[in-house]
């Protein structure tokens, strides 16, 4: 018999990954050819084997990945905890020294003379 | 629907093996092989807060587990080195935990020979042909997918595997054959 089916061809209907067209034309293929039936069992079997031989990720580095990957996001969780902690210091500290200019204004000018005078003691 | 993002866990839980056996039959070490599937799955996890669903998880995971192997391609010094002071060799070493619950010895010897003649066949292909294999067999990963993965195009995942799985199924039937023969 003529095999108009090529192998590549039988591996991909194995896989349903061939046009509806294609499917069928292996389809009735197969009904009339024993070699190319024993042909798709073989490459069947051979997926089967593989997959009875494949093996577990070792659970040492099932276990050092999960704590690698969680480490690094709690890390960039207390990252960003910090930055807003800093963050909301500088803002208290500006929002106090506009107040304290607004509403203390004697006592702003006592300490920004005591910082100038402080400053040119230095100079000398 | 784009795929929701997994927690570490489901996405170690979901993918651990497969990328484990995909590491092994790229790297043919076991003990690369660990070290692959660890660092890519660090590298996954770390990354899950950017992953927007626009692939499938899975898809996602492998190219990683991919691109990760070739960069280790290019730290040759350090793949020489490494071999030099090995005892193990470039021969797999015996899989930490295989998928069988059948404890008798005979079932055990089978599963050592099977396992040797699909290492014959993996000696054969090319590590393109051996992950598109793993994808296929072990994921159930469509062409597309493994197209997308592997950044090769559909036609060359098609005419790989067929390759791939003919070599295996030839490798097998020797296999077969032998035990016959022995048998009788």
């Amino acid at each position: 018999m003529k095999h108009e089916i090529d192998n590549e061809s039988l591996s991909s209907f194995l896989d349903g990954e061939l046009d509806a067209a294609g499917m069928e034309r292996v389809r009735v293929h197969l009904s009339e050819c024993p070699d190319c039936v024993g042909q798709l069992e073989s490459l069947r079997r051979a997926g089967g084997a593989l997959k009875a031989a494949s093996v577990r990720l070792p659970e040492r580095a099932r276990q050092a990945a999960l704590a690698a990957g969680n480490r690094q996001a709690s890390a960039s969780h207390r990252g960003r905890r910090v930055a807003l902690a800093l963050a909301a210091v500088i803002l208290a500290l500006l929002v106090g020294g506009i107040w304290a200019k607004h509403f203390l204004p004697g006592m702003f000018s006592q300490i920004h003379g005591m910082i100038s005078g402080a400053a040119s003691s230095l100079g000398q | 629907m784009a795929p929701d993002r997994p927690t570490p866990e489901e996405l170690v839980r979901r993918y651990g093996d497969v990328v484990f056996n995909l590491a092994l039959r790229l790297t043919r070490n076991s003990a690369d092989a660990e070290d692959l599937a660890q660092e890519a799955l660090i590298k996954a996890i770390r990354a899950l807060a950017g992953f927007r669903g626009e692939s499938d998880p899975g898809t996602w995971l492998y190219r990683i587990v991919v691109n990760t192997w070739k960069n280790s391609l290019r730290w040759k010094a350090s793949r020489f080195v490494r071999r030099f002071f090995s005892t193990e060799g470039d021969a797999l070493s015996e899989p930490a935990d295989v998928h069988s619950d059948d404890p008798t010895p005979e079932a055990a010897a089978e599963a050592a020979e099977r396992a040797q003649a699909i290492e014959a066949a993996m000696a054969r292909l090319e590590p393109d042909e051996r992950a598109i294999l793993v994808l296929r067999e072990l994921d159930g990963r469509s062409y597309e997918e493994i197209s997308r993965v592997l950044a090769i195009p559909l036609g060359t995942v098609k005419s790989r595997l067929a390759r791939a799985r003919s070599l295996l199924a030839e490798s097998l039937g020797r296999r077969q054959e032998f035990d016959e023969a022995r048998d009788r």
